[in-house]
C-alpha cells in the first residue's frame, strides 16, 4: 500500500475505450477487423502496441556468461548474492542485441528508440516513465542490471532521471525485512526515483470495476501521469492456478492496482481486465510499452520461496500476454519442468483475439557489440556423464556436451513428463549415477525415461531405455 | 440463597477467566509463538528476521504475496515467519496454526499435491513430511498437530548437507508440537 494513501475516495477516473472501427487487412494469424472496445477498456482486438514491433514477437537470449561465476550463481539465495553474481555489462550487452532482435534495427540506439515512443509534441525531458518491479519476495526480484540498463536507455533518450520511477520497489512492512536493492549508484543512475508506492487509493476503471491505481500512473484527479511504463517481473510460479498457474508480466499488475478482499489477488477476469485497461495500455502511445521478464533465476512454484533453477535468460517482448506464454512454454516447462492451467492460459491468449500459435519465440545469440557489428558469444565447453545402472553388470552412459565445470542438476522423468527422481553434482563433478531407483527408492519399471540436466543457463535432455 | 448461589457461580466463573487470563499472559511460550527458535536452538542459526502475521496481513506483510490465499483457503489462523542464517545458508521457516489437525491436514495435501517432485525427509512418512529442492538447498513441508511447517534452506552447493538439516529442524518442531498444544 501506498504510504501517502487517503482513506476518502477520490474521483472515479473513466477509461474511454480506445480503438477505431475499420477494416485492416492483416498479415496471417491476425484479426483482421478492428472490433469496437469494450467499455473501460483500452484493448481492441487487432490494436498494436507498437506500430514498427510485432505484438507476437518474444525474443530471448540465454548466456550463462551473464553470471560473474556459474558457482556463485548456484548458491545466489538472497537479492544481494544474485546481484552481486550477474554480470552487468553482459546483461547489458545482451539487452541491446534483444532490443535490435526485437525492433528489427541494425544498431542499438536506433532499437531501443523503436521500442520507446513518447507522445506527440511532447518533449523527452517532460516525458514520465516507470519500472514495474515487484519487491514482495526477498529471494527472487528483478535483478538491478536490468532495470538499471532501461533507465539508462530511456535518460539517452532523453528523459530526464527524477522522471522516471521504480515502482513497488520497497518492501515496507513493520517487522519484515526492510530493503530495496534499488540504489542510486548502485546499479540504478543518479536522480531515478526508488518507490515503495504500490496499488493507491485513486479510483481508476478496470473492465467492470472500479480499482485503487498507483499515484505513479494516476495522479489525485485521475489524471494519467505516465506516459512510458516498463513492467519489469521476474519468472515465479503460483498456487492459484486459476491464473495459469505462474505470475509474470500480466500478474504483476496485482501490484498496480488495489482491490479489497481476497487477499488483493486478481481472478482471471480481473487480471486480463487490468493488462488491457486504460491505465495500463491507454495513452497515445500506450503506456506500457515493453515487458521484460527476467528469467536469470526463477523459481518453478511460488510465488515465494528460494529460487529453484538459474536458466541464465531474458525474455521480451513489447505485448505482455505473449511474452507470458512464451515463457511459460519456452522456459518454465521446457527448462524447468513446470506444469500449468491450459485452459486458463487459452482463455487470456483468446480474450485478445489471439490463438497461442501466433506468437513468436526468437532466440537471440549473446551479443558482443565490436566494430565489425554482432558476434555470438564462445564458450569452453566440457563434457558431462549421467550412468544409468539399472542392471549393475550393464551401466548405461549419457553424454552432454556442457559449459566446463558447470554445477549440474540431474532429473529423471517418466515418459509422461513427471520427475521421478533428481539428482545432484558438487562442483567440479562430471558424472553422476542413477540406480534405476525413484525418489521413493523403489525400482522404476522397464521403459523408455528423459535425462534432463540443467545448470546455470543451460539444460540438455536425453532419453535413456531401460531393459 | 439464590443470589448466593449466583455470586458463588460468579465468583468461580471469574476465578476461572482470571487463570486462564494469567496462563495467557505467561503465554509466550505457548501456542504458535512456542516455535519460534532462539538463538543456536539448533547449533550454529541465529535469527535475521521474525514477522507474525494474521489473515489480515499475511498477503503483503509477511511476504507471502498471492500465495497467501492457500493458506487462507485452507483455514490458516496466524503464524509467522522467521528467517535464520548459519554462515552462508538461510532458514527460510514459516510456521502456522491451521486450528485443527484437519485443516493443517489439509493445507498439507494441497502442497504435497502440487510438488511434483518430492522426496522423503529424515525418517517422516511421506503423508507427514516431505521436501523438495531449490537451486541451493531444500524446501521442507511437514505437519504435527494443528501446525504447518515450511523450513527452507538455501546457499548451501552439498545438497545432502541441507537434508540433513532440513529432517533436524522438522524433529524439533515435532517435539515442540506437544508442548504447545
Amino acid at each position: 500500500m501506498e504510504n501517502n494513501d487517503s482513506v476518502s475516495r477520490r474521483s472515479f477516473m473513466k477509461s474511454v475505450g480506445a480503438g477505431a472501427a475499420g477494416l485492416t487487412i492483416a498479415g496471417s494469424g491476425i484479426d483482421s477487423v478492428f472490433a469496437a472496445p469494450l467499455a473501460n477498456t483500452a484493448w481492441s482486438n487487432g490494436m498494436k502496441i507498437n506500430d514498427e514491433i510485432d505484438n507476437r514477437k518474444v525474443v530471448c537470449c540465454t548466456d550463462p556468461e551473464m553470471f560473474t561465476n556459474a558457482a556463485q550463481a548456484n548458491v545466489a539465495n538472497t537479492f544481494q548474492k544474485q546481484n552481486a553474481a550477474v554480470n552487468t555489462s553482459r546483461v547489458e550487452d545482451n539487452l541491446d542485441g534483444m532490443a535490435m532482435a526485437l525492433s528489427g534495427k541494425n544498431n542499438v540506439p536506433d532499437a531501443w528508440a523503436a521500442i520507446f515512443r513518447k507522445p506527440s509534441g511532447k518533449e523527452w525531458s517532460a516525458v514520465k516513465a516507470a519500472l514495474k518491479v515487484n519487491c514482495i519476495e526477498v529471494l527472487n526480484m528483478h535483478r538491478v542490471a536490468i532495470a538499471g540498463k532501461i533507465c539508462k536507455e530511456l535518460i539517452k533518450l532523453g528523459v530526464t532521471p527524477a522522471n522516471i520511477t521504480i515502482y513497488d520497489a520497497c518492501h515496507i512492512a513493520s517487522g519484515n525485512d526492510k530493503y530495496t536493492p534499488y540504489a542510486n549508484g548502485n546499479g540504478i543512475p543518479q536522480g531515478v526515483v526508488v518507490s515503495s508506492a504500490s496499488r493507491g487509493s485513486t479510483q481508476v476503471t478496470v473492465g467492470s470495476k472500479t480499482l485503487g491505481c498507483t499515484s505513479v500512473l494516476v495522479d489525485q484527479s485521475g489524471q494519467f501521469v505516465t506516459d512510458i511504463l516498463v513492467n519489469c517481473s521476474v519468472n515465479k510460479g503460483h498456487g492459484q492456478t486459476d491464473k495459469g498457474g505462474y505470475t509474470l508480466s500480466m500478474k504483476n499488475h496485482t501490484g498496480t492496482f488495489f482491490k479489497s478482499g481476497g487477499g488483493n489477488c486478481p481472478t482471471l477476469q480481473e487480471m486480463i481486465d487490468e493488462s488491457k485497461s486504460d491505465a495500463i495500455i491507454g495513452g497515445t502511445p500506450p503506456r506500457q510499452q515493453l515487458c521484460v521478464v527476467d528469467s536469470l533465476w526463477a523459481t518453478k512454484g511460488g510465488p515465494f520461496g528460494a529460487v529453484s533453477h538459474c536458466p541464465g535468460s531474458i525474455a521480451m517482448g513489447v505485448f505482455g500476454p505473449a511474452v507470458d506464454v512464451m515463457v511459460v512454454r519456452n522456459i518454465r516447462e521446457k527448462i524447468m519442468g513446470a506444469t500449468h492451467n491450459n485452459s486458463a492460459i487459452q482463455t487470456i491468449v483468446s480474450s485478445y483475439g489471439y490463438s497461442e500459435g501466433d506468437f513468436q519465440w526468437i532466440e537471440v545469440p549473446p551479443y558482443i557489440p565490436t566494430s565489425l557489428g554482432r558476434q555470438t558469444g564462445k564458450q569452453q565447453t566440457g563434457e558431462f556423464i549421467v550412468v544409468t545402472a539399472y542392471k549393475a553388470s550393464a551401466p548405461v552412459e549419457t553424454r552432454f556436451s556442457i559449459p566446463q565445470d558447470a554445477v549440474v542438476r540431474a532429473e529423471i522423468l517418466a515418459i509422461n513428463g513427471k520427475v521421478i527422481r533428481t539428482l545432484s553434482n558438487t562442483a567440479h563433478a562430471n558424472r553422476l549415477v542413477w540406480d534405476g531407483r525413484s525418489s521413493s527408492g523403489k525400482h522404476v519399471n522397464p521403459g523408455i525415461y528423459l535425462i534432463r540436466i540443467t545448470g546455470v543457463g543451460f539444460t540438455r535432455s536425453q532419453q535413456v531405455k531401460l531393459m | 440463597m439464590k443470589n448466593a448461589f449466583t455470586i458463588s457461580v460468579l465468583a468461580v466463573f471469574l476465578t476461572a477467566v482470571s487463570c486462564k487470563l494469567v496462563t495467557e499472559n505467561e503465554g509466550d511460550t505457548q501456542g504458535i509463538r512456542g516455535f519460534k527458535l532462539a538463538a543456536n536452538e539448533v547449533s550454529g542459526w541465529t535469527e535475521s528476521s521474525y514477522f507474525e502475521f494474521n489473515t489480515s496481513n499475511c498477503f503483503s506483510d509477511a511476504g507471502l504475496n498471492g500465495g497467501a490465499k492457500d493458506f487462507t483457503d485452507n483455514g490458516m489462523i496466524e503464524g509467522f515467519r522467521q528467517k535464520m542464517v548459519s554462515s552462508d545458508y538461510l532458514a527460510d521457516i514459516i510456521i502456522t496454526d491451521f486450528g485443527s489437525n484437519s485443516n493443517s491436514t489439509k493445507m498439507f495435501n494441497f502442497k504435497s499435491s502440487t510438488s511434483d517432485d518430492g522426496q522423503k525427509v529424515g525418517n517422516y512418512a511421506e503423508t507427514v513430511a516431505f521436501m523438495d529442492e531449490n537451486l541451493s538447498g531444500v524446501n521442507a513441508y511437514a505437519h504435527f498437530g494443528k501446525y504447518y511447517f515450511i523450513v527452507q534452506l538455501s546457499g548451501y552447493s552439498i545438497k545432502a548437507d541441507a537434508r540433513s538439516t532440513a529432517a533436524s529442524f522438522l524433529e524439533l518442531y515435532e517435539n515442540k508440537t506437544a508442548s504447545n498444544e
